[in-house]
């Protein structure tokens, strides 16, 4: 089946999922699904879903970034050092934040390229050494004062849709342009499917690793702005155990852990579900720690789906 | 001489092997006949056909005067053996863990009551048998630390005492050397003088074609031809395995041209070679060695130091970073086959991967007539059938994965395309295509090396031949 056509009929399946989710949501609380309500749903999945893209691109290209959260953490903590004791505009902010996110990832790259040893295993490794350095930046504590013209752009909205929604489309976009327009796009999903085989097509792993974690760097740079915008203050603890949400958006949006297949839009949409399934526990009182089994059981089930699919593919081809 | 065994007009399927098209075959009491024919000529099928692997489609075999019915069904494997027809091949090789002895008497008898007997107990029948041909041989010897040659020897002597009159001996030549395969054929003589007939097949059959009575030829499925021990002449048995229409068709062996281009590849050390542009190399090496050893060197999986590679005037590093299409080398070997492509993928994908770059623009951007260009229609082109173009490449025929992992490594820009047994696989609808493939790439200025075990393959189609033993060329 082609690529094209698998993430179609998974898109149809998310988009019914949500549909049911809403409708279960509209009839448990009638006033819940309202314009207003839904683009704020959107607007709070936001952060989510451009880590889930960054994500996506190094699940699809067959590795695993585990250090998500504790980058998202560490270059919060730096872009608002940079604002407050710096004093930098908010785009060189931007620029050095999304330059730091992209350096990062390269050296997640360079390292799950070097070391024959799963990725799995180094970004966990690597997640430690982010967390410390964003604990370092600030003595483990959180900054606090950052302008108003980064706080601002949480808030702004442009014909009616909030900014960080509209930089989520780009996002969406500029993924599923590389992705799907590229030959960078193609070699992604052949390094998923076989390293070796991508080799002897002329293609070099090792570099293209190194690139597909630059790309969520920068991904991860974004988000991380984003979030600083949102909540307004910068955290050492920010975004901790994201990966798992990301992990089950991912998995509920196709993209499997294998490697080599899957779509941007599936994973955005697998983070709204995700997202509208952690209100629907909220609106039935389930406490925090039942949340997180709830969401590691969605995780497994979401595996084991993946699982049942691929072998009942193969069994029919 | 009595006619012990007719063949005539059997066809197979091509589900699964290179079939057998109105294939005819007669084999007398007490001869040896063997089978030769290229890679994928369909002289392996002969086996699966007799062990009810492979399904039959029409056809006759009349053994012994008697027809066996054959039409439309799979044959026994064990009715034919009660006949007295049996199949040696590598597949069933004697049970490692019992002795010569236990092997030969387990499937001695077949009676209800031997159920529960000893499978070990040494049967006089057997003793008699060991000592009349090896006298020498401990029967308490166990098999598994048994040289090859006794091992297959063994096997065939066990045919020999459950009543066989006709062996197929399939490849089982092959993994001998050439002392181990002298002592086997030196013993499937005295058998012969005892009334039994072997046919062989066997890939290098051309170098003691004098052992035969007579020598088969299978070309596209059919039997091309039959040359008798006393009419051998290698050029016409060449023309008979390449059959005169490629040897034709194509400006193969052309007078003057080899050579006369620029330096392509030049290699030093392990084998010193020297490939010149819109040339096809042949390296001819039977114990494929030298060329298992080249292939591991340019496919950088055992980079050699002390070897020096030179594509287009300049030297290759064959460092950790190397890789084998950048260099502008494609290699397609039976060997790395599993990951000369991506499996789960269309042709047309696999096509449009290893065209990605070509067809990118500025910013990497691949138009959408190009990827629908080369997931549509090219794959078309170079011969794959449109049905099969949704299907993912594991499930294509094993010849048109060939010729997809070739047109691939030439869509990456490879100007040296290395080719190991390139129609081993293919059967006679596609075997056309991959020739026209290689005299297209030929065309285009790339120069190919054909390596093949099979001397008579390379005779027909290459400018140069290089022959190799295990210590160097020849």
């Amino acid at each position: 089946m082609k690529i094209k056509q698998f993430s179609n009929k998974n898109l149809t399946l998310l988009l019914v999922i949500l549909l049911l989710e809403l409708l279960f949501l509209r009839i448990v609380i009638p006033n819940f699904v309202s314009f207003h309500n839904i683009i704020s749903l959107c607007r709070q999945s936001t952060i989510t879903a451009i880590l889930a893209i960054g994500m996506g691109l190094v699940l699809i290209s067959g590795g695993i970034d585990l250090s998500v959260g504790a980058i998202v953490a560490l270059l919060g903590m730096a872009a608002a050092i940079l604002i407050t004791d710096f004093h930098l505009p908010v785009a060189v902010m931007t620029l050095i934040i999304i330059s730091g996110g992209i350096l990062t990832g390269l050296v997640n790259g360079t390292i799950c390229s070097k070391i024959k040893i799963h990725p799995f295993i180094i970004t966990t490794a690597l997640s430690v050494i982010y967390r410390g350095a964003a604990n370092i930046l600030n003595s483990g504590m959180p900054v606090y004062g950052i302008s108003d013209s980064l706080l601002s752009f949480d808030k702004k909205t442009f014909i009616g849709i909030p900014m960080p929604l509209l930089v989520l489309f780009g996002c969406i976009l500029a993924g599923t342009y590389i992705l799907r327009k590229t030959y960078l796009g193609k070699y992604i999903y052949a390094i998923g499917l076989d390293e070796k085989t991508a080799g002897y097509s002329g293609i070099n792993p090792g570099r293209m690793k190194m690139l597909v974690y630059s790309l969520s760097g920068m991904f991860y740079g974004i988000a991380a702005i984003l979030l600083l915008s949102r909540v307004g203050s910068a955290q050492p603890t920010a975004a901790k155990a994201i990966e798992l949400d990301l992990l089950a958006a991912a998995a509920i949006g196709g993209i499997g852990f294998r490697g080599g297949r899957g779509h941007i839009l599936n994973i955005v949409i697998g983070v709204v579900v995700i997202e509208i399934l952690g209100d629907i526990l909220i609106v039935f009182n389930v406490g925090e720690y039942y949340r997180s089994i709830f969401k590691g059981l969605v995780l497994l089930a979401a595996l084991y789906m993946d699982a049942a699919v691929r072998k009942k593919r193969s069994k029919d081809s | 001489m009595k006619e012990l065994l007719r063949i005539r007009d059997l066809s197979t399927d091509r589900k699964n092997m290179a079939p057998l098209n109105r294939f005819r075959l007669q084999v007398f009491s007490s001869e040896i006949v063997g089978i030769i024919g290229l890679n994928g000529s369909g002289k392996n099928t002969l086996a699966p056909v007799l062990s009810g692997e492979e399904l039959i489609e029409s056809g006759q075999i009349f053994y012994n005067g008697r027809i066996i019915e054959t039409e439309g069904r799979r044959l026994s494997r064990l009715k034919l053996e009660k006949q007295g027809i049996f199949l040696i091949r590598p597949g069933n090789r004697l049970i490692r863990n019992l002795n010569i002895s236990e092997n030969m008497s387990i499937s001695l008898k077949r009676r209800i009551l031997d159920l529960f007997r000893n499978p070990g107990h040494r049967e006089k029948l057997v003793e008699l048998t060991l000592k009349e041909f090896f006298p020498g041989l401990n029967p308490d010897t166990m098999a598994s630390s048994l040289p090859v040659s006794v091992h297959w020897m063994i096997g065939i002597l066990k045919a020999y005492i459950e009543g066989a009159r006709l062996v197929f001996l399939d490849r089982i030549l092959e993994q001998c050397s050439e002392k181990e395969r002298n002592e086997i054929l030196s013993f499937i003589r005295i058998l012969r003088e005892k009334g039994c007939s072997f046919v062989i097949t066997y890939n290098k059959i051309a170098p003691f074609l004098s052992f035969f009575d007579r020598l088969g030829v299978v070309r596209n499925g059919e039997l091309a031809g039959i040359v008798h021990k006393s009419d051998y002449d290698p050029v016409r048995l060449a023309a008979l395995v390449v059959g005169k229409k490629f040897a034709d068709k194509f400006s193969f062996k052309k007078e003057g041209e080899a050579g006369s281009g620029s330096s392509l590849l030049q290699v030093s050390g392990i084998l010193d070679l020297k490939l010149q542009s819109a040339e096809i190399l042949g390296l001819y090496d039977p114990f494929q060695e030298r060329s298992s050893e080249l292939i591991d060197l340019l496919s950088g999986d055992s980079p050699d130091k002390g070897t020096q590679v030179v594509v287009n005037g300049l030297a290759v590093e064959l460092s950790e970073d190397y890789n084998v299409i950048q260099s502008g080398i494609g290699i397609v070997s039976e060997k790395i086959f599993d990951k000369l492509f991506f499996k789960d993928l269309t042709a047309g994908q696999n096509l449009s991967i290893s065209a990605a770059k070509r067809t990118a623009y500025k910013n990497g951007y691949i138009p959408t007539s190009a990827e629908h260009y080369l997931e549509e229609k090219y794959p078309v082109e170079i011969g794959i059938p449109d049905e099969f173009l949704r299907l993912p490449a594991r499930l294509l025929d094993k010849d048109y994965q060939f010729i997809l992992a070739l047109h691939m490594r030439i869509l990456s820009g490879a100007k040296i395309i290395i080719l190991e047994n390139p129609v081993r696989m293919a059967d006679l609808l596609s075997r056309e295509l991959i020739y026209l493939s290689i005299e297209s790439v030929r065309k285009k200025g790339a120069g190919i090396i054909f390596i093949s075990t099979d001397i008579s393959e390379l005779i027909g189609f290459c400018d140069r031949i290089l022959q190799y033993d295990r210590i160097g060329s020849i």
